[in-house]
């Protein structure tokens, strides 16, 4: 049972940004959010392998494809956090340290596809 | 406008191509660098790019690279998406070649006024190639008749000559010169006479294939280049273009006029290598024996019919020279088709004495040239002459030979 005193979890997309950027196109967004449901999670798939394989590079490349992504749907605070893995790699920084920002990385984008699922279906209604 | 996007994330793809959609561009979408360098390069691909920074295979400053090093017909507008935001990364983007770049997520409004800054730098472009493409043709055209100049029809010239030497194939050279054009200008004015030779240089641009060429060479002389023909298919070839001018009146504004033309044909097969001006004398001697023969007829050139001699003496003082000179001038008179052009290397023959010069082969003194002379059968007429014009020599001290010019006449019977 949630805490009555805990504030209400914060949303991860930034819905109004979102629609300025496809230019209140609904059409568009759905368009995105299917491209994102489909991609979002083989990408976060991959980057848990190559932390798994501490493969610098492809942890780069990974992050930074998911960073991206994040950012042209608004969903900035896991953006951030990919962009923060993306930094760490790149400077080659300690596995523990890359573990740790994968889990903050994690709990961004936990909610993020019911959020997205959740307002699909409040649009196409 | 025609606009490429390259993205390898399809997410990012489809939300610019539905952005720029919107905003009226013709989008053509490419996941990764090298397709996109594809695009670009095409004759009539997009001029205006979209680029993600990080692609696999060629990145974007890869791509702006690439574009830079292979297309330089046209200008191509780059702008790369980026999230670096560190100087050094946006320096090193520029330094690609890229002309802006923008910050991802990218901001619609920023987006659409970046690439109207492009537009309006192509635009620019455009209209100075435009200017350019002007200057060129007026440069390699003639102003009345729009077919090549004299310049540009002499270089193809060469060209041909020496791709057939190299291929063993056979060129037509083939000089046209308009017959009694002199008298339409004069009894007709010259805006008739304007008017002919633009008709005239359409015509021959018909009777042409697409690869052959036609220049305008002088005032009412036409060149023609006829590449890998047929030797023995060469005169009736000639004819063909003889009739297509002359058969038909052309309309003008003094009523219709019936022109003909007269030329000089040369096969370059027969001929080994020569100079372009010597080949192009040869089947100017051509043309004046089709004058001689009437007009508005076609006689070739070669070795055998038209017997032509060099003759090179050479003096120190420019009165000997003249006095050469004018001798030559006697000599010419007294033959009525041989006409004297030639060169003095010190640039001290007039400009209407080169015009009449003829070049070709060389002797040392005027006794191995009148040998020639007579060996080729002409001697008999020019025999009075070479009575004034032996003493005359020989008392300029024939035998030194200096190299301050060349004097040089043809012969043709």
């Amino acid at each position: 049972m949630p805490n009555a005193n805990q504030p209400p979890k914060e949303s991860s997309i930034d819905f109004p940004e979102l629609l300025a950027r496809v230019d209140n196109d609904r059409e568009l967004l759905l368009d995105l959010i299917s491209i994102f449901k489909e991609d979002f999670p083989r990408h976060v798939r991959e980057l848990t392998d190559v932390i798994a394989a501490s493969d610098l590079k492809k942890i780069t490349v990974v992050s930074h494809t998911l960073k991206g992504m994040l950012a042209n749907l608004a969903v900035t605070r896991a953006a951030s956090a990919a962009g923060k893995l993306e930094q760490l790699a790149r400077d080659g920084a300690a596995e523990t340290e890359i573990g740790d920002a994968l889990r903050a990385f994690q709990r961004e984008v936990q909610g993020v596809l019911p959020e997205m699922d959740a307002y699909m279906a409040e649009v196409q209604r | 406008m025609k606009i490429l996007i390259a993205d390898d994330e399809a997410l990012s793809r489809r939300l610019l191509e539905k952005t720029l959609e919107r905003a009226g561009y013709e989008v053509v979408a490419v996941e990764n660098g090298r397709a996109a360098v594809r695009q670009l390069c095409q004759a009539d691909g997009p001029r205006l790019a979209l680029l993600d920074w990080v692609m696999p295979e060629l990145d974007g400053p890869g791509v702006c690279r690439e574009v830079r090093r292979q297309q330089d017909e046209s200008y191509v507008y780059m702008v790369l998406l980026t999230s670096k935001e560190s100087k050094e990364d946006i320096v090193a983007g520029l330094e690609s070649g890229a002309d802006d770049y923008l910050t991802k997520p990218f901001n619609v409004d920023e987006l659409k006024a970046r690439l109207r800054t492009g537009e309006r730098i192509l635009h620019l472009e455009g209209r100075l190639v435009e200017a350019r493409e002007m200057m060129r043709f007026k440069a390699t055209h003639d102003a009345l008749t729009s077919i090549w100049n004299r310049g540009v029809i002499v270089d193809l010239l060469g060209r041909e000559l020496v791709r057939s030497q190299r291929e063993s194939g056979c060129t037509i050279v083939l000089l046209g010169d308009v017959d009694h054009f002199k008298s339409v200008n004069d009894t007709h004015g010259h805006l008739v006479g304007d008017e002919v030779l633009q008709e005239i240089s359409r015509r021959l641009l018909l009777s042409i294939r697409s690869y052959d060429f036609v220049g305008r060479y002088g005032g009412e002389e036409f060149l023609l280049v006829l590449n890998n023909c047929t030797p023995q298919f060469a005169e009736a070839r000639a004819e063909d273009i003889r009739k297509i001018v002359g058969n038909r009146p052309i309309q003008t504004l003094a009523g219709p006029l019936n022109i003909t033309m007269s030329f000089g044909l040369l096969l370059s097969d027969g001929w080994g290598v020569r100079p372009v001006e010597e080949l192009m004398h040869e089947v100017d001697a051509a043309l004046y024996a089709a004058k001689a023969a009437g007009r508005n007829c076609v006689r070739v050139a070669s070795l055998r019919s038209s017997l032509t001699y060099r003759w090179c003496q050479c003096a120190s003082r420019r009165n000997d020279y003249d006095r050469m000179r004018r001798c030559y001038f006697d000599f010419a008179s007294c033959c009525k088709t041989l006409r004297i052009a030639a060169v003095d290397p010190g640039a001290r023959c007039s400009r209407q004495a080169s015009r009449r010069l003829h070049v070709v082969s060389i002797f040392k003194n005027i006794v191995g040239f009148l040998n020639a002379a007579r060996h080729a059968g002409t001697i008999t007429r020019i025999r009075s002459h070479t009575t004034q014009i032996s003493p005359l020599l020989s008392k300029n001290n024939s035998s030194s030979i200096s190299p301050r010019f060349t004097m040089l006449a043809t012969i043709s019977q």
